[in-house]
Protein backbone atom coordinates (compact mmCIF):
# COMPACT_ATOMS: atom_id res chain seq x y z
CA UNK A 1 0.00 0.00 0.00
CA UNK A 2 1.41 3.15 -0.59
CA UNK A 3 0.67 6.57 1.69
CA UNK A 4 -1.99 8.61 0.37
CA UNK A 5 -0.99 11.95 -1.17
CA UNK A 6 -2.10 14.82 0.90
CA UNK A 7 -4.53 17.11 -0.58
CA UNK A 8 -4.01 19.79 2.31
CA UNK A 9 0.05 19.06 1.94
CA UNK A 10 0.51 22.35 1.71
CA UNK A 11 -1.67 24.23 3.85
CA UNK A 12 -0.54 21.60 7.01
CA UNK A 13 3.30 21.57 6.40
CA UNK A 14 3.73 25.08 6.62
CA UNK A 15 5.02 26.54 9.98
CA UNK A 16 2.60 28.37 9.55
CA UNK A 17 -0.83 27.95 11.29
CA UNK A 18 -3.13 26.33 8.84
CA UNK A 19 -6.51 28.14 8.12
CA UNK A 20 -7.98 24.64 8.53
CA UNK A 21 -12.11 25.16 7.86
CA UNK A 22 -14.93 22.73 6.27
CA UNK A 23 -14.80 24.89 3.32
CA UNK A 24 -11.54 24.62 2.04
CA UNK A 25 -10.29 21.29 3.07
CA UNK A 26 -10.46 19.33 0.24
CA UNK A 27 -13.33 16.47 -0.02
CA UNK A 28 -11.51 12.84 -0.56
CA UNK A 29 -12.58 9.58 0.03
CA UNK A 30 -10.42 7.81 1.87
CA UNK A 31 -9.75 4.13 3.88
CA UNK A 32 -8.95 3.50 7.26
CA UNK A 33 -5.48 2.39 6.41
CA UNK A 34 -5.00 5.09 4.67
CA UNK A 35 -5.94 7.54 6.94
CA UNK A 36 -3.84 5.74 9.68
CA UNK A 37 -1.43 5.88 7.82
CA UNK A 38 -1.98 9.51 7.08
CA UNK A 39 -2.39 10.39 10.97
CA UNK A 40 0.99 8.42 11.61
CA UNK A 41 2.57 10.63 9.23
CA UNK A 42 1.35 13.71 10.62
CA UNK A 43 2.57 13.05 14.18
CA UNK A 44 5.86 12.43 12.86
CA UNK A 45 5.53 15.04 10.87
CA UNK A 46 4.38 17.38 14.09
CA UNK A 47 7.29 16.36 16.17
CA UNK A 48 10.28 17.42 13.52
CA UNK A 49 8.75 20.50 13.01
CA UNK A 50 8.62 21.03 16.93
CA UNK A 51 11.98 19.97 16.97
CA UNK A 52 12.95 22.37 13.81
CA UNK A 53 11.08 25.04 15.27
CA UNK A 54 13.57 24.75 18.58
CA UNK A 55 17.13 24.79 16.53
CA UNK A 56 15.71 27.68 14.92
CA UNK A 57 14.90 29.93 17.90
CA UNK A 58 17.94 31.51 18.81
CA UNK A 59 17.97 33.08 15.60
CA UNK A 60 19.39 36.39 17.26
CA UNK A 61 22.74 34.21 18.11
CA UNK A 62 22.44 34.72 21.75
CA UNK A 63 25.14 33.39 23.17
CA UNK A 64 24.85 29.45 24.71
CA UNK A 65 25.00 30.06 28.41
CA UNK A 66 22.22 32.84 28.38
CA UNK A 67 19.99 31.02 26.26
CA UNK A 68 20.09 28.07 27.86
CA UNK A 69 19.34 30.01 31.25
CA UNK A 70 15.93 31.11 29.30
CA UNK A 71 15.12 27.75 28.18
CA UNK A 72 15.29 26.62 31.84
CA UNK A 73 13.36 29.75 32.93
CA UNK A 74 10.90 29.40 30.13
CA UNK A 75 9.85 26.05 30.77
CA UNK A 76 9.71 25.79 27.02
CA UNK A 77 10.57 21.93 26.66
CA UNK A 78 8.86 21.24 28.79
CA UNK A 79 5.84 23.03 27.25
CA UNK A 80 6.42 21.74 23.62
CA UNK A 81 7.09 18.26 24.97
CA UNK A 82 3.63 18.51 26.59
CA UNK A 83 2.47 19.16 22.77
CA UNK A 84 3.58 16.77 21.16
CA UNK A 85 2.45 14.50 23.79
CA UNK A 86 -1.39 16.23 22.70
CA UNK A 87 -0.87 15.46 19.19
CA UNK A 88 0.39 11.66 20.11
CA UNK A 89 -3.32 11.61 21.98
CA UNK A 90 -4.94 13.10 19.19
CA UNK A 91 -3.76 10.35 16.55
CA UNK A 92 -4.51 7.62 19.05
CA UNK A 93 -8.09 8.67 19.59
CA UNK A 94 -8.52 9.34 15.42
CA UNK A 95 -6.90 5.57 15.14
CA UNK A 96 -9.11 4.46 17.16
CA UNK A 97 -12.31 6.07 15.93
CA UNK A 98 -11.40 5.23 12.78
CA UNK A 99 -11.00 1.99 13.14
CA UNK A 100 -14.56 1.48 15.21
CA UNK A 101 -13.96 -1.69 16.83
CA UNK A 102 -12.89 -3.03 20.10
CA UNK A 103 -9.31 -1.36 19.95
CA UNK A 104 -8.57 0.49 23.24
CA UNK A 105 -5.56 2.99 23.01
CA UNK A 106 -3.72 0.55 24.42
CA UNK A 107 -4.07 -2.17 21.83
CA UNK A 108 -3.42 0.89 19.34
CA UNK A 109 0.06 1.97 21.44
CA UNK A 110 1.20 -1.77 20.92
CA UNK A 111 0.41 -1.76 17.46
CA UNK A 112 2.12 1.38 16.50
CA UNK A 113 5.30 -0.23 18.59
CA UNK A 114 5.34 -3.04 16.87
CA UNK A 115 6.08 -0.88 13.53
CA UNK A 116 7.99 1.17 15.28
CA UNK A 117 10.51 -1.25 16.58
CA UNK A 118 10.10 -3.35 13.01
CA UNK A 119 11.33 -0.22 11.15
CA UNK A 120 14.16 0.55 13.91
CA UNK A 121 15.06 -3.22 12.44
CA UNK A 122 14.62 -2.30 8.84
CA UNK A 123 17.01 0.87 9.46
CA UNK A 124 19.75 -1.12 10.28
CA UNK A 125 19.26 -2.43 6.69
CA UNK A 126 21.54 -2.07 3.68
CA UNK A 127 23.36 -3.94 0.72
CA UNK A 128 22.07 -7.28 -0.33
CA UNK A 129 18.91 -8.55 -0.73
CA UNK A 130 17.44 -5.10 -0.43
CA UNK A 131 19.14 -3.26 -2.81
CA UNK A 132 18.69 -6.12 -5.10
CA UNK A 133 14.53 -5.26 -4.24
CA UNK A 134 15.11 -1.37 -4.33
CA UNK A 135 17.93 -0.97 -6.36
CA UNK A 136 21.88 0.14 -5.82
CA UNK A 137 21.94 2.67 -2.70
CA UNK A 138 18.72 2.64 -1.32
CA UNK A 139 18.38 3.07 2.11
CA UNK A 140 15.60 3.49 4.52
CA UNK A 141 15.08 6.95 5.89
CA UNK A 142 14.54 7.87 9.19
CA UNK A 143 10.30 7.81 8.82
CA UNK A 144 10.60 4.74 7.33
CA UNK A 145 10.66 5.73 3.74
CA UNK A 146 12.76 3.51 1.27
CA UNK A 147 14.48 5.64 -0.59
CA UNK A 148 16.12 5.55 -3.72
CA UNK A 149 19.54 5.99 -5.07
CA UNK A 150 18.35 8.53 -7.24
CA UNK A 151 16.32 10.41 -4.41
CA UNK A 152 12.84 8.68 -4.81
CA UNK A 153 10.29 8.12 -2.34
CA UNK A 154 8.97 4.51 -2.15
CA UNK A 155 6.06 6.05 -0.45
CA UNK A 156 5.94 2.94 1.55
CA UNK A 157 5.29 2.97 5.54
CA UNK A 158 6.99 0.58 8.33
CA UNK A 159 3.75 -1.42 8.56
CA UNK A 160 4.21 -2.16 4.81
CA UNK A 161 7.53 -2.55 4.49
CA UNK A 162 7.91 -5.82 6.45
CA UNK A 163 6.56 -7.35 3.32
CA UNK A 164 9.95 -6.41 1.70
CA UNK A 165 11.63 -6.06 4.38
CA UNK A 166 13.06 -8.81 5.39
CA UNK A 167 14.90 -9.77 7.15
CA UNK A 168 14.93 -13.14 5.59
CA UNK A 169 17.34 -11.57 3.92
CA UNK A 170 19.09 -10.39 7.23
CA UNK A 171 19.23 -13.25 9.49
CA UNK A 172 17.19 -15.70 7.34
CA UNK A 173 13.80 -15.22 8.98
CA UNK A 174 10.55 -14.96 6.87
CA UNK A 175 8.60 -12.14 7.66
CA UNK A 176 6.29 -14.59 9.68
CA UNK A 177 8.85 -15.44 11.77
CA UNK A 178 9.61 -11.98 12.10
CA UNK A 179 6.62 -10.46 13.58
CA UNK A 180 5.96 -13.17 15.60
CA UNK A 181 9.02 -12.50 17.40
CA UNK A 182 8.93 -8.98 17.86
CA UNK A 183 4.71 -9.50 19.09
CA UNK A 184 6.26 -12.05 21.87
CA UNK A 185 9.10 -9.62 22.73
CA UNK A 186 6.53 -7.08 23.64
CA UNK A 187 4.18 -9.16 25.39
CA UNK A 188 6.98 -10.03 27.54
CA UNK A 189 7.43 -6.84 28.16
CA UNK A 190 4.35 -6.49 29.10
CA UNK A 191 3.93 -9.06 31.36
CA UNK A 192 6.70 -7.96 33.28
CA UNK A 193 9.40 -10.43 34.02
CA UNK A 194 7.83 -13.77 33.17
CA UNK A 195 9.26 -16.34 32.01
CA UNK A 196 7.94 -17.57 28.57
CA UNK A 197 11.15 -19.52 27.27
CA UNK A 198 13.72 -20.12 29.70
CA UNK A 199 16.18 -19.72 27.20
CA UNK A 200 15.37 -16.73 25.32
CA UNK A 201 14.57 -15.12 28.83
CA UNK A 202 18.10 -15.55 29.97
CA UNK A 203 19.33 -13.82 26.99
CA UNK A 204 16.83 -10.57 26.30
CA UNK A 205 17.62 -10.02 30.36
CA UNK A 206 21.18 -9.88 30.22
CA UNK A 207 20.64 -7.37 27.01
CA UNK A 208 18.24 -5.36 29.09
CA UNK A 209 20.22 -5.20 32.00
CA UNK A 210 22.42 -3.99 30.20
CA UNK A 211 20.54 -1.47 28.46
CA UNK A 212 19.12 -0.20 31.50
CA UNK A 213 22.37 0.79 32.68
CA UNK A 214 22.82 2.92 29.72
CA UNK A 215 19.47 4.02 30.49
CA UNK A 216 19.75 5.13 34.09
CA UNK A 217 22.95 6.87 33.33
CA UNK A 218 21.47 9.33 30.20
CA UNK A 219 18.20 9.52 33.38
CA UNK A 220 20.86 11.15 35.96
CA UNK A 221 22.60 13.12 33.29
CA UNK A 222 19.44 14.82 31.74
CA UNK A 223 18.11 17.06 34.68
CA UNK A 224 21.92 17.63 35.98
CA UNK A 225 22.38 18.71 32.09
CA UNK A 226 19.81 20.94 32.43
CA UNK A 227 21.39 23.13 35.21
CA UNK A 228 24.44 23.29 33.71
CA UNK A 229 25.89 25.80 31.43
CA UNK A 230 26.80 25.55 27.47
CA UNK A 231 30.68 24.17 28.73
CA UNK A 232 29.81 22.52 31.15
CA UNK A 233 27.02 20.51 29.23
CA UNK A 234 28.81 19.90 26.54
CA UNK A 235 32.08 18.92 28.25
CA UNK A 236 29.21 16.29 29.55
CA UNK A 237 27.56 15.10 26.54
CA UNK A 238 31.88 14.70 25.56
CA UNK A 239 31.95 12.60 28.37
CA UNK A 240 29.38 10.05 27.24
CA UNK A 241 31.17 9.62 23.92
CA UNK A 242 34.38 8.25 26.02
CA UNK A 243 31.56 6.18 27.44
CA UNK A 244 29.90 4.69 24.02
CA UNK A 245 32.73 4.21 22.32
CA UNK A 246 33.53 0.50 23.72
CA UNK A 247 29.74 -0.06 22.70
CA UNK A 248 30.49 0.99 19.42
CA UNK A 249 34.16 -0.31 18.84
CA UNK A 250 31.99 -4.04 17.95
CA UNK A 251 32.21 -4.57 14.61
CA UNK A 252 29.07 -4.76 12.74
CA UNK A 253 29.83 -7.98 11.52
CA UNK A 254 29.88 -9.25 15.14
CA UNK A 255 28.07 -7.77 16.68
CA UNK A 256 25.51 -9.21 14.12
CA UNK A 257 26.50 -12.60 14.45
CA UNK A 258 26.54 -12.48 17.75
CA UNK A 259 22.38 -11.88 17.82
CA UNK A 260 21.99 -14.10 14.89
CA UNK A 261 20.77 -16.78 17.39
CA UNK A 262 17.40 -16.81 17.46
CA UNK A 263 17.69 -13.46 19.31
CA UNK A 264 14.51 -11.45 19.51
CA UNK A 265 16.15 -8.31 20.92
CA UNK A 266 18.46 -8.09 17.10
CA UNK A 267 16.49 -5.83 15.86
CA UNK A 268 16.35 -3.47 19.03
CA UNK A 269 20.34 -3.96 19.26
CA UNK A 270 20.79 -2.79 15.73
CA UNK A 271 18.72 0.22 16.24
CA UNK A 272 20.66 0.92 19.26
CA UNK A 273 24.04 0.48 17.59
CA UNK A 274 22.67 3.07 14.72
CA UNK A 275 21.64 4.81 17.60
CA UNK A 276 24.95 5.00 19.10
CA UNK A 277 26.97 5.69 16.09
CA UNK A 278 24.55 9.06 15.22
CA UNK A 279 24.88 9.86 19.08
CA UNK A 280 28.84 9.91 18.91
CA UNK A 281 29.03 11.72 16.06
CA UNK A 282 27.10 14.27 17.57
CA UNK A 283 29.29 14.29 20.55
CA UNK A 284 31.92 14.77 18.13
CA UNK A 285 30.86 17.83 16.77
CA UNK A 286 30.02 19.26 19.91
CA UNK A 287 33.60 18.44 21.30
CA UNK A 288 34.53 20.71 17.97
CA UNK A 289 32.54 23.34 18.98
CA UNK A 290 33.93 23.57 22.51
CA UNK A 291 37.19 23.62 21.70
CA UNK A 292 36.33 26.32 19.15
CA UNK A 293 34.69 28.05 22.57
CA UNK A 294 37.86 27.45 24.34
CA UNK A 295 39.87 28.87 21.30
CA UNK A 296 37.80 31.96 21.12
CA UNK A 297 38.44 32.55 24.89
CA UNK A 298 42.13 32.04 24.44
CA UNK A 299 42.11 34.68 21.61
CA UNK A 300 39.98 36.71 23.70
CA UNK A 301 42.68 36.82 26.90
CA UNK A 302 45.39 37.23 24.64
CA UNK A 303 44.19 40.32 23.37
CA UNK A 304 42.82 41.68 26.53
CA UNK A 305 46.69 40.92 27.48
CA UNK A 306 48.16 43.43 24.64
CA UNK A 307 45.98 45.73 25.27
CA UNK A 308 46.52 45.48 29.44
CA UNK A 309 50.34 46.18 28.16
CA UNK A 310 49.30 49.03 26.46
CA UNK A 311 47.48 50.93 28.99
CA UNK A 312 51.13 50.35 30.51
CA UNK A 313 53.14 52.12 28.12
CA UNK A 314 54.41 55.29 28.33
CA UNK A 315 52.65 57.54 25.92
CA UNK A 316 55.62 58.02 23.83
CA UNK A 317 56.03 54.29 22.81
CA UNK A 318 51.94 54.29 22.16
CA UNK A 319 51.95 56.86 20.62
CA UNK A 320 55.40 55.98 18.29
CA UNK A 321 53.04 52.18 17.88
CA UNK A 322 49.80 54.02 16.52
CA UNK A 323 52.30 55.98 14.28
CA UNK A 324 54.64 53.55 13.00
CA UNK A 325 53.53 50.09 14.17
CA UNK A 326 57.41 50.08 16.35
CA UNK A 327 57.95 51.72 19.99
CA UNK A 328 60.54 53.90 19.99
CA UNK A 329 64.05 53.08 18.74
CA UNK A 330 62.17 51.67 15.86
CA UNK A 331 62.30 47.91 17.23
CA UNK A 332 58.92 45.33 16.91
CA UNK A 333 56.55 45.24 19.45
CA UNK A 334 56.82 42.35 22.31
CA UNK A 335 54.34 41.57 23.35
CA UNK A 336 53.94 39.06 26.56
CA UNK A 337 51.02 37.31 25.92
CA UNK A 338 51.18 37.58 21.67
CA UNK A 339 55.19 37.39 21.01
CA UNK A 340 56.71 39.84 18.78
CA UNK A 341 54.25 41.60 16.31
CA UNK A 342 54.92 43.03 13.55
CA UNK A 343 53.87 47.10 12.64
CA UNK A 344 51.03 46.66 10.57
CA UNK A 345 49.49 44.12 13.42
CA UNK A 346 50.71 46.25 16.16
CA UNK A 347 49.71 49.39 14.50
CA UNK A 348 46.05 48.38 13.99
CA UNK A 349 45.70 46.81 17.37
CA UNK A 350 46.97 49.63 18.87
CA UNK A 351 44.19 51.69 16.48
CA UNK A 352 41.43 49.19 18.17
CA UNK A 353 42.39 50.27 21.23
CA UNK A 354 42.02 53.78 21.23
CA UNK A 355 39.00 53.22 19.46
CA UNK A 356 38.26 51.10 22.44
CA UNK A 357 36.97 47.98 20.27
CA UNK A 358 38.02 45.23 22.38
CA UNK A 359 35.99 42.58 21.04
CA UNK A 360 37.94 39.35 19.35
CA UNK A 361 34.94 39.58 16.82
CA UNK A 362 35.26 43.34 15.85
CA UNK A 363 39.15 42.84 16.20
CA UNK A 364 39.06 40.05 13.64
CA UNK A 365 36.51 41.58 11.04
CA UNK A 366 39.64 44.42 11.07
CA UNK A 367 42.60 41.65 11.19
CA UNK A 368 42.14 38.55 9.57
CA UNK A 369 45.61 38.11 9.69
CA UNK A 370 45.74 38.53 12.91
CA UNK A 371 43.96 34.92 13.80
CA UNK A 372 46.29 33.56 10.88
CA UNK A 373 49.02 34.01 13.60
CA UNK A 374 47.56 32.51 16.56
CA UNK A 375 44.97 29.93 14.90
CA UNK A 376 47.95 27.73 15.03
CA UNK A 377 48.56 27.81 18.51
CA UNK A 378 45.44 28.82 19.74
CA UNK A 379 44.23 25.67 19.01
CA UNK A 380 46.05 23.52 20.06
CA UNK A 381 46.02 25.14 23.47
CA UNK A 382 42.45 25.00 23.02
CA UNK A 383 42.48 21.23 22.31
CA UNK A 384 45.07 20.54 25.17
CA UNK A 385 42.59 22.35 27.52
CA UNK A 386 39.38 20.62 26.49
CA UNK A 387 41.14 16.87 26.44
CA UNK A 388 42.49 17.81 29.95
CA UNK A 389 39.02 18.98 30.75
CA UNK A 390 37.70 15.87 29.50
CA UNK A 391 40.24 12.93 31.49
CA UNK A 392 39.24 15.27 34.67
CA UNK A 393 35.64 14.86 34.26
CA UNK A 394 35.96 10.86 33.11
CA UNK A 395 37.97 10.20 36.70
CA UNK A 396 34.98 12.31 37.99
CA UNK A 397 32.57 10.34 36.11
CA UNK A 398 34.13 6.87 36.56
CA UNK A 399 34.32 7.64 40.39
CA UNK A 400 30.90 7.94 40.52
CA UNK A 401 29.95 5.19 38.95
CA UNK A 402 32.03 3.10 40.99
CA UNK A 403 30.39 4.75 44.62
CA UNK A 404 26.90 4.23 42.21
CA UNK A 405 27.55 0.58 41.44
CA UNK A 406 28.73 -0.36 45.34
CA UNK A 407 25.78 1.07 46.74
CA UNK A 408 23.91 -0.39 44.03
CA UNK A 409 25.15 -3.91 44.84
CA UNK A 410 24.77 -3.46 48.57
CA UNK A 411 21.32 -2.59 48.04
CA UNK A 412 20.42 -5.79 45.66
CA UNK A 413 21.67 -7.87 48.29
CA UNK A 414 19.34 -6.49 50.96
CA UNK A 415 16.13 -6.44 48.02
CA UNK A 416 16.48 -8.52 45.43
CA UNK A 417 13.17 -8.43 43.48
CA UNK A 418 11.90 -5.18 41.63
CA UNK A 419 9.05 -3.72 43.12
CA UNK A 420 5.56 -4.02 41.41
CA UNK A 421 5.48 -0.22 41.02
CA UNK A 422 8.57 0.38 40.11
CA UNK A 423 9.78 1.34 36.67
CA UNK A 424 11.27 -2.04 35.33
CA UNK A 425 14.01 -1.86 33.25
CA UNK A 426 12.33 -3.39 30.49
CA UNK A 427 9.91 -1.34 30.83
CA UNK A 428 12.25 2.03 30.20
CA UNK A 429 14.15 0.13 27.53
CA UNK A 430 11.15 0.43 24.90
CA UNK A 431 10.09 3.48 25.40
CA UNK A 432 13.49 4.42 22.87
CA UNK A 433 12.12 3.97 19.85
CA UNK A 434 12.96 5.68 16.17
CA UNK A 435 10.88 8.10 16.03
CA UNK A 436 11.07 8.98 20.19
CA UNK A 437 7.57 8.44 21.43
CA UNK A 438 6.53 7.11 24.42
CA UNK A 439 3.67 5.06 24.50
CA UNK A 440 3.94 2.34 27.06
CA UNK A 441 0.71 3.02 29.28
CA UNK A 442 -1.22 0.58 31.05
CA UNK A 443 1.80 -2.05 30.82
CA UNK A 444 0.33 -4.69 32.60
CA UNK A 445 -2.75 -4.94 30.11
CA UNK A 446 -2.24 -7.95 27.60
CA UNK A 447 -4.15 -7.90 24.49
CA UNK A 448 -3.18 -9.40 21.28
CA UNK A 449 -1.93 -7.21 18.10
CA UNK A 450 -3.62 -6.84 15.52
CA UNK B 1 -20.71 7.34 13.74
CA UNK B 2 -18.56 9.69 11.39
CA UNK B 3 -17.00 8.77 8.73
CA UNK B 4 -13.54 8.44 7.71
CA UNK B 5 -13.38 11.49 6.04
CA UNK B 6 -14.73 13.83 8.70
CA UNK B 7 -12.42 12.10 11.33
CA UNK B 8 -9.79 13.39 8.79
CA UNK B 9 -11.23 16.93 8.87
CA UNK B 10 -11.46 16.90 12.82
CA UNK B 11 -8.06 15.48 13.05
CA UNK B 12 -6.55 18.20 11.29
CA UNK B 13 -8.02 20.59 12.62
CA UNK B 14 -7.46 19.18 15.75
CA UNK B 15 -3.90 19.36 14.48
CA UNK B 16 -3.95 22.73 13.72
CA UNK B 17 -4.92 24.05 16.67
CA UNK B 18 -2.02 22.49 18.68
CA UNK B 19 0.19 24.20 15.71
CA UNK B 20 -1.48 27.10 16.86
CA UNK B 21 -0.48 26.54 20.36
CA UNK B 22 2.86 25.30 19.68
CA UNK B 23 3.49 28.53 17.67
CA UNK B 24 2.37 31.02 20.58
CA UNK B 25 4.77 28.84 23.03
CA UNK B 26 7.84 28.92 20.57
CA UNK B 27 7.33 32.75 20.00
CA UNK B 28 6.95 34.14 23.56
CA UNK B 29 10.33 31.88 23.63
CA UNK B 30 11.99 33.54 20.91
CA UNK B 31 10.73 37.09 22.25
CA UNK B 32 12.42 36.42 25.59
CA UNK B 33 15.71 35.53 23.50
CA UNK B 34 15.88 38.76 21.35
CA UNK B 35 15.33 40.65 24.70
CA UNK B 36 17.82 39.25 26.41
CA UNK B 37 19.94 39.99 23.16
CA UNK B 38 18.91 43.41 22.51
CA UNK B 39 19.89 43.83 26.81
CA UNK B 40 23.39 42.09 25.94
CA UNK B 41 23.80 44.63 22.88
CA UNK B 42 22.76 47.62 25.52
CA UNK B 43 25.37 46.42 27.96
CA UNK B 44 28.12 45.98 25.57
CA UNK B 45 27.61 49.51 24.20
CA UNK B 46 27.65 51.35 27.78
CA UNK B 47 30.91 48.76 28.58
CA UNK B 48 32.97 50.76 25.80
Amino acid sequence: MTTPENPNKNIVENNEVPKISPENLIQKEISQEEFSDYSKNEGISFKNETAEEMEKSNSVNLDEETFEKIKNETDVEDELAEIDKESEKIIAESQQEAYQDTRTPEEITDNKKYEERLMGSLVALTGGEFEKEFGHGAKVDENGYIIKADGTNTMKMPSMLDYHAEIKKNDGRSSDELRKSIQEEIEWEKNGNKEKDTEKSEIIEEQKIEESETLQEEKVEEPQIKNETSQEKITHLTESIVAKESDLNIPVEESNSEFKKEDPGVFTEKYKFRKLQLEKEALEKLKAELIQEEKEKILQEKLDGIFKEFEGLNSQDFESILKSGKITGGRNVESKSIGSLNPETAQSLAKAFTEGIKSLSKILEALPEFLKKLDEEATREATENVDKKLEEEKQKVEEDQKTKEISEDAKLEEKPDTPQNEVSPDEVKFEENPTGNNDTENPDKQKDLK
Amino acid sequence: MKNITDLKKDFQIKLAELRKKRKAVIANFRKKIEEAKIEKIRASILDK
